[in-house]
């Protein structure tokens, strides 16, 4: 978990750059070659929903490694499938 | 009903039943200076000392004094006073039912953000603050405006020496209070940042 603490900013305006990290989450796309939905995902893995779109949608600062072991047991995928971390720009 | 919507509810019910206790002090904090308006005298709180539970020498007539808590405390009343002196004997209980009104307005607004799983939305410690500083300066307030009546009826009665006002002393029990309140405070406060460490937590 990242500690450095930074000035509240509205999180629908929050992009991956913006935030103190760089970690982009690629749930939506491995939601998409399973043909599944994030609603079925969240009843299959027991995450909420609002969690599950904060992950997809890049709002999150932190994963509990239950809830990512979570979804890779219902996605048989690794958490390398649904993480990566871009380039640093400038 | 899970456990989690019945806590809800109960705080709900809470709030609403404290807002309900607001409105009622609100109420009170007018009505009381307007009915004493509708009289012709008022009362006054005054130190007991000697004083028989007659009308001592020295007070003129139309005046009657009685106990009242706390020990050592008479009511001085004056079957007649000017408008402006009628509200100001009343100007103590009024602002205490305002400093209730408003304390309890506060005490509901947190037990409803709290219930509703907002206990630590960054209004809360802000509003239990203001608890303890409605506490403390309602108090105060109020001992302020009875001693000021008390001092002022007395005076215009020309009765300084035969009675005097009741010594109002530092509100110690509201000290007390108000600084738990502010611990109280705090604890929200500091679980409010704890809060946000954890925001954006999955």
């Amino acid at each position: 978990m990242v500690g450095r603490r930074r000035a509240e900013a509205d999180d629908s305006e929050e992009s991956p750059h913006q935030a103190d990290h760089r970690v982009v989450c690629h749930l939506d796309g491995v939601l998409s070659d399973r043909g599944m939905t994030l609603t079925e995902l969240a009843a299959r893995a027991g995450v909420t929903v609002v969690n599950l779109s904060v992950l997809k949608n890049d709002r999150a600062r932190a994963v509990r490694f239950s809830t990512l072991t979570a979804i890779c047991d219902v996605l048989a995928c690794q958490p390398g499938d649904l993480f990566s971390v871009p380039p640093a720009t400038g | 009903m899970t456990r989690r919507e019945i806590s809800t509810l109960n705080a709900g019910l809470v709030a609403a039943f404290l807002l309900v206790l607001a409105v009622g002090a609100a109420a009170a904090a007018v009505v009381l200076p307007v009915n004493q308006l509708t009289q012709p005298g008022g009362h006054v709180q005054i130190a007991a000392g000697e004083l028989a539970l007659e009308r001592p020498a020295g007070l003129p007539a139309g005046t009657r004094v009685s106990p009242v808590e706390p020990v050592g405390a008479m009511w001085l009343e004056v079957s007649e006073l000017p408008p402006h002196l009628r509200l100001l004997t009343e100007a103590g209980p009024a602002v205490g039912y305002l400093a209730w009104a408003l304390g309890l307005t506060l005490v509901a607004l947190v037990i409803r953000d709290i219930g509703q799983g907002r206990a630590f939305d960054a209004r809360v410690p802000g509003r239990i603050t203001m608890v303890a500083a409605v506490v403390l300066v309602g108090d105060i307030a109020v001992h302020a405006f009875d001693w000021l009546a008390a001092d002022v009826v007395v005076d215009r009665l020309d009765a300084h020496g035969t009675v005097f006002p009741y010594p109002q002393v530092m509100p110690v029990a509201s000290v007390v209070v108000a600084a738990f309140v502010l611990v109280v405070a705090e604890a929200f406060r500091q679980g409010r940042k704890m809060s946000a460490e954890l925001e954006g937590l999955v």
